[in-house]
């Protein structure tokens, strides 16, 4: 289940160049998936790019919509104990394996637990670990790709080495061992995750570094004598922000799918705390006797996978639209 | 062409040997001593503990330890099992082949499904048929892959007893049975290979469609399956190598879940029963050769890109 992406803008010009031409809204989801990285987004001094933002984003109604669901995820995993749910460990031996009902709308689990609650309170434990995991990756992969891209020779090779090393183990494997060695738990899930993706982000603040840094305007600010610190932050953080949010996005999907991994195959999340792999893992024993059951947990992952995806591909548009057309 | 092949093998030297230090210096994160953790922890009987602390050599500095790891690990010498006591080449090279065939099986369907999703979108963009291959593959994309497999095994195997549900059958024993058997981990794995190789055919072919030469076949009176079939998919053919390259770790690295969810006895399965049972050398073995063999195929994937276009060979 790699769906790892490999943002480098500087990959072979077969993979870009497949798609580059075609903008529509269709072929942008595939990139996102193979994570190649082809337009060039070149904000200038204030980024007039984001006076339209919000109007840009607000034309594509799918990901309007995926966002709205996101943001209702989130409100009640943060909400969970507030918002009247059921308590979401409180077992009813007497009602297990029941189909959803008024008084249980996603039905009963094996234990008689309300499926619901477990779901929000499941999205808090699974959202939590997809949002450290992508916050710890990007602490780390910003500054060593700023550095990587700026001081170049043999360090940014070494480093380029690195992160070829990394993504040479598949994702999912390399998580699984880390999360492993570690002891399995939501924390070292998140530590795991953030292990893997660190490459790829470091890759794609590299890249733009690189790409920057010839400009003219780069060159200008350079030649009447700006420091370095203050290139970095007017200039090169503004190119390298636009890319790196998309990407965060789309990211966050994917540690979502992959902490529901670990915790499905006991090497995550460990239970009884409720999280969607976890709830997975759960309902599969029970396979023969409500098999009904790995519905609700699995729709809940794909929904928000492809609902982090949409808005990627949203903020994409939204965000890189002026330099198309 | 000699040349470019020496050259990229030698690139893969470094490569190999910061992934060594990677997959090595996992033993440094165990959490407290490594040789009571590794030994089962809190219940670890004194001998155990000693057991373990030889058998890794412990006792011994970091570098030390590494360099004779790295020493017999080119010889494909990954020493033996903390579990088992088998040398772990011997059991990588017993599970490996049920692992090839669940991935290369993933493979063939990825390819024989994507490729006609990719030409049917791609030759037409926006009409009716390519808006259809794009809603089901983006759905295919977000599905997790193990979701998939239960899903599946609920539906053909649960409710209806179409296909078994787990185990594996060799191919010599009764070749009927092992397609049985084979039919699920390769629809589950093989499903988001055919995604992304029918995207990326769709945007490479709906490019191409639009180029001067095609356009120019196409004015001569050149039939379109002429057109399509000779001219538009051998111009498309790179990026659709590209991914098969990408996916490789993919599918190396779903078969973890697909094999401990169907219980099969493969590399995958090794990988994860080795990180529950704290067997260092095993799992950095199996961790190595997976590496080794996605950097093989790497390789592959680079010289065949060579021989399509003359242009990489001198970069």
């Amino acid at each position: 289940m790699d769906r790892h992406p490999h943002p480098d803008p500087n990959a072979d010009p077969f993979v870009t160049s497949g798609n580059a031409g075609a903008l529509d809204a269709t072929t942008e989801i595939e990139r996102s998936v193979e994570g190649a990285w082809a337009p060039v987004m070149h904000h200038t001094d204030e980024m007039p790019g984001h006076v339209g933002f919000w109007k840009r984003f607000r034309r594509n109604k799918v990901a309007v919509a995926a966002a709205i669901y996101l943001i209702l995820l989130i409100l009640a995993a943060i909400f969970a104990s507030r918002i009247g749910l059921q308590d979401p460990d409180a077992q009813n031996i007497s009602e297990i394996n029941q189909r959803p009902s008024a008084a249980h709308w996603l039905g009963q689990d094996d234990l008689g637990r309300d499926v619901f609650a477990r779901i929000i309170y499941g999205a808090r434990v699974s959202l939590q670990a997809a949002f450290t995991a992508v916050a710890l990756a990007l602490v780390i992969a910003v500054p060593v790709g700023l550095f990587s891209g700026f001081v170049g020779g043999w360090i940014d090779l070494v480093l380029m080495r690195i992160s070829d090393a990394i993504q040479v183990i598949p994702a999912l494997v390399l998580a699984l061992v880390i999360s492993g060695v570690l002891g399995p738990s939501t924390t070292n899930v998140a530590i795991a995750l953030a292990f893997v993706f660190t490459p790829g982000f470091v890759r794609l603040v590299r890249g733009q570094v690189l790409s920057v840094r010839e400009e003219t305007y780069v060159e200008a600010s350079r030649s009447i004598g700006a420091k370095r610190g203050f290139i970095i932050r007017k200039r090169v953080l503004h190119n390298v922000a636009s890319p790196l949010i998309v990407q965060a996005a789309v990211t966050a999907g994917f540690a979502l799918l992959a902490e529901a991994s670990l915790s499905f195959l006991g090497l995550g999340v460990q239970p009884p705390q409720a999280s969607w792999g976890t709830m997975l893992s759960r309902a599969f024993a029970q396979v023969f006797q409500a098999g009904w059951l790995l519905w609700i947990p699995g729709s809940a992952i794909a929904l928000t996978v492809l609902a982090f995806n949409l808005v990627g591909d949203g903020l994409r548009d939204a965000l890189g639209a002026e330099g198309r057309n | 062409m000699l040349t470019f092949i020496i050259r990229r093998i030698l690139a893969l030297i470094p490569l190999l040997f910061i992934v060594s230090v990677i997959v090595y210096g996992l033993i440094l994160i165990v959490p407290g001593d490594p040789a009571i953790t590794l030994a089962g922890g809190e219940e670890a009987t004194n001998e155990r503990i000693e057991e373990v602390q030889q058998e890794l050599g412990l006792d011994r500095p970091f570098l030390v330890r590494y360099g004779e790891w790295v020493g017999n690990a080119v010889q494909l010498d990954f020493g033996n099992s903390l579990y088992s006591d088998i040398p772990i080449t011997e059991e990588i090279a017993e599970r490996f082949p049920k692992t090839l065939q669940i991935a290369g099986g993933a493979l063939a369907f990825g390819l024989l499904v994507g490729i006609p999703l990719g030409i049917i979108s791609g030759i037409r963009p926006r009409s009716v048929s390519d808006r259809t291959v794009v809603i089901i593959t983006s759905a295919a994309i977000a599905i997790p892959t193990f979701w998939l497999a239960l899903i599946l095994i609920l539906q053909l195997a649960v409710y209806r007893s179409i296909l078994p549900s787990r185990g594996f059958v060799p191919f010599s024993e009764s070749p009927s049975q092992w397609l049985e058997h084979m039919i699920l981990p390769w629809i589950t794995l093989g499903t988001l290979t055919a995604a992304t190789i029918a995207r990326q055919l769709r945007g490479a072919l709906s490019d191409t469609m639009g180029s001067d030469h095609i356009r120019t076949s196409r004015s001569v009176g050149l039939p379109p399956v002429k057109v399509v079939g000779k001219h538009a998919l051998k111009n498309s053919s790179a990026p659709v190598l590209t991914v098969v390259g990408l996916q490789v770790a993919y599918l190396l690295g779903g078969t973890v879940v697909v094999e401990s969810i169907f219980g099969i006895a493969g590399l995958g399965s090794y990988v994860l029963s080795a990180i529950s049972r704290k067997d260092f050398p095993a799992m950095q073995g199996a961790i190595m050769f997976i590496a080794l063999l996605t950097v093989v195929v790497n390789l592959l994937v680079d010289i065949s890109y060579a021989l399509l276009n003359p242009k990489v060979r001198v970069e």
